[in-house]
């Protein structure tokens, strides 16, 4: 109860209303345009929060965070383009029903179910995150390794088609994060002589240049502008959002429920996000439903489950990240990277010591959920002629809304290089299949990883590191989550070998 | 396939010259300790174990000359990427990053939206120019101004003084 009134003070403060009014809308906003996913939402918002302070900064962001995976939904039914990748399971159905003519009906449907979902989900976080801390507590240095190695462990599921590459981009994440000053001896490590290289490789730079400016490269070459459905012109204004009945609603209480509790622990699980959470409960819904022929011919359920599993993995990505300080997915970490800015120190003691960013969090969360309705509506009135902005005029903006938020980390030029240089990497590493979010995972996680496993093996009994490494392993909750780290590390490549052998038999 | 396969050869020379570079260059650890060197080597071992088998799978992917094939075609689609609209906008991306501090943010995003403008087709050019005018005063206006974020000015004497008088004209909160 005191957290909630600690976050309804924050965040209903006119000024910090405001804020999240805005970043509802930018979210939205952001979210809608296809090209600019979730994470890079997050990113593009950062440099609106220079001027903040922590707890104001984490609630922005939130909201945008929580605006944007709604907003994407608005594009995969209208344009079957998914604004954010984790809408495209909206399109299935959602796009059938916008060429039906029923266009309104499903925008109101999804942005009920989004915001039951992200409800759900910021509850789940208030009441999960302060247990979690609390046991988190009693965690030792190898403890908090074998945590958050479970982060990284979660690399091999990312993309089960390239276990290979995601893996080699994961350790190349892991390897740029060893560039700088030792985290523990203070000595430079890998900066090749070079001064520039000591403070490390900026995090924020590098995800805008992977995120931002690697999306809008990939875009070059591609058409300007997007038809909405039904309408030649590309002028969709007259689409109306018609909002659903309590019956309608209520008719399918069982599916929200399902879809807000397997989205929510989905988030939870470090490196699995929204995307994971919308597909996982799309065909969770089409093996449970008694008519799976009629999913994708354009039904209520095709858009209820995708859009409440996305928004309930919002507030599940927050629960490690608030109470261990590990980020459930890209754009937990983004948030992160901009509370370490702000001199914030993530673990298992910000929430006994900040109780507020918590409170902050939840609050926001839960405003976003519902300004977010009532912001959409007007969006999406709105957001169809924005969509006809030509590329010409959006993309560079994207670009220099990104270098100001490269820039203004540091005040330093350097870091307006390393985006550039990070865009045309990523570029690269799409073009040879490595994956980008796996690299952002390793950067992420590596420094933390690092530097808890070392600890740990200073305070281990043994004369060597072989038993030293025997006494951490001696650790029970290490053990168990090493266990079931190195599970999910292998289980998809076995996987794969066991249907390749199926199908040699079977041939 | 052939810029697949010269990317992970380089990666695996570089991730091998780091493995000796930062074994090289660390002070030796306690025998019972993780040191500050075996952290990143184990990484680069794991690296070089998957790198090698992503090489293999690239090799025996190009078996039937499809490799070769590819190695064929590298200089023709070189030459097709040089000329490629990517090339010059990463080219333009490049260039606005090293302008960035000297030129300060006005001059820079608006010559960046310009050429990123035309780029990407735009061919009516008093359009293009307002766009990019706008554009470049809604972004400056919004940060630096009303959000207080520090964007370079420039080093070049008039280009400050004229973003400084930018600034004055317009009333804060």
């Amino acid at each position: 109860m005191d957290l909630l009134m600690m976050g309804i003070e924050v965040v209903f403060a006119p000024k910090m209303l405001l804020l999240i009014v805005m970043a509802v809308f930018l979210g939205t906003l952001f979210g809608a345009l296809p090209g600019v996913s979730g994470t890079m939402a997050v990113t593009l918002g950062i440099p609106f929060t220079y001027g903040m302070d922590g707890v104001s900064a984490i609630a922005f962001l939130v909201a945008i965070y929580c605006a944007a995976i709604t907003g994407g939904g608005m594009t995969a039914i209208l344009f079957k383009i998914p604004g954010v990748p984790s809408s495209a399971p909206t399109t299935y159905d959602g796009y059938p029903m916008a060429q039906q003519g029923k266009a309104g009906k499903a925008l109101g449907f999804q942005l009920i179910c989004s915001a039951i979902g992200g409800l759900f989900s910021a509850f789940c976080m208030l009441l999960l995150s302060p247990q979690l801390t609390k046991a988190a507590l009693s965690f030792g240095p190898a403890e908090l390794f074998a945590v958050s190695f479970m982060g990284l462990s979660i690399l091999s599921s990312l993309d089960s088609d390239n276990i290979c590459r995601t893996i080699i981009s994961g350790l190349l994440g892991l390897l740029l994060g060893c560039i700088g000053l030792d985290p523990l001896l203070g000595v430079p490590r890998l900066t090749f002589g070079t001064r520039f290289l000591n403070s490390g490789v900026e995090m924020i730079p590098v995800m805008i240049g992977f995120f931002a400016v690697t999306e809008v490269l990939k875009q070059t070459n591609k058409p300007a502008k997007l038809k909405a459905v039904g309408n030649d012109e590309g002028n969709n204004a007259k689409t109306k959002t018609e909002m659903p009945t309590f019956k309608e609603v209520w008719s399918m209480k069982a599916l929200l429920l399902r879809c807000s509790i397997v989205g929510t622990l989905i988030g939870i699980l470090p490196g699995a996000g929204a995307t994971i959470a919308s597909f996982f409960c799309y065909s969770m819904e089409l093996k449970l439903s008694k008519h799976p022929e009629k999913f994708g011919t354009g039904i209520m359920e095709g858009i209820a489950a995708p859009e409440t599993g996305n928004n309930a993995a919002t507030g599940g990505s927050m629960v490690p990240l608030l109470s261990l300080g590990i980020p459930g997915g890209n754009a937990a970490a983004i948030m992160m990277s901009a509370l370490v800015l702000k001199g914030v120190t993530m673990g298992p003691l910000l929430l006994i010591n900040q109780p507020q960013y918590l409170a902050a969090t939840f609050t926001s969360m839960f405003a976003a959920n519902v300004i977010m309705v009532f912001a959409a509506i007007i969006i999406a009135k709105a957001f169809v002629k924005v969509l006809a902005i030509p590329y010409s005029v959006l993309g560079p903006t994207i670009i220099m809304l990104a270098t100001i938020g490269a820039y203004s980390t540091k005040n330093a030029a350097v870091d307006v290089k390393l985006m550039a240089i990070a865009g045309i990497v990523g570029f690269i590493v799409v073009t040879c299949k490595f994956n980008s979010s796996a690299m952002i995972l390793g950067l992420v996680l590596g420094i933390i990883c690092e530097s808890n496993l070392r600890r740990a093996y200073t305070i281990a009994d043994g004369a060597t590191l072989l038993e030293a490494t025997f006494d951490i392993l001696q650790r029970p909750i290490t053990l168990v989550i090493m266990i079931f780290c190195l599970i999910v590390l292998i289980s998809p490549a076995v996987k794969k070998i066991m249907e390749k052998k199926k199908k040699t038999t079977s041939a | 396939m052939a810029i697949e396969l010269i990317v992970n050869l380089l990666v695996l020379f570089g991730a091998v010259f780091s493995y000796y570079y930062v074994g090289t260059t660390m002070p030796k650890s306690p025998v019972n300790e993780l040191g500050a060197e075996q952290w990143p080597q184990a990484i680069i071992i794991l690296l070089v174990i998957a790198l090698a088998y992503n090489i293999y799978g690239v090799l025996k992917r190009g078996r039937n000359g499809k490799l070769a094939e590819s190695f064929k075609s590298l200089a023709p689609d070189a030459v097709r990427f040089f000329k490629s609209k990517l090339f010059v906008g990463m080219s333009i991306v490049l260039v606005m990053s090293l302008l960035y501090e000297p030129l300060g943010f006005m001059t820079t995003c608006l010559m960046f939206l310009i050429s990123y403008g035309y780029l990407l087709g735009e061919r009516r050019w008093v359009r293009l120019v307002l766009f990019s005018l706008v554009i470049t005063a809604i972004l400056y206006i919004s940060f630096a101004v009303f959000l207080g974020v520090l964007l370079p000015r420039g080093d070049v004497p008039f280009l400050r003084n004229f973003a400084l008088f930018i600034e004055s004209i317009i009333p804060t909160f």
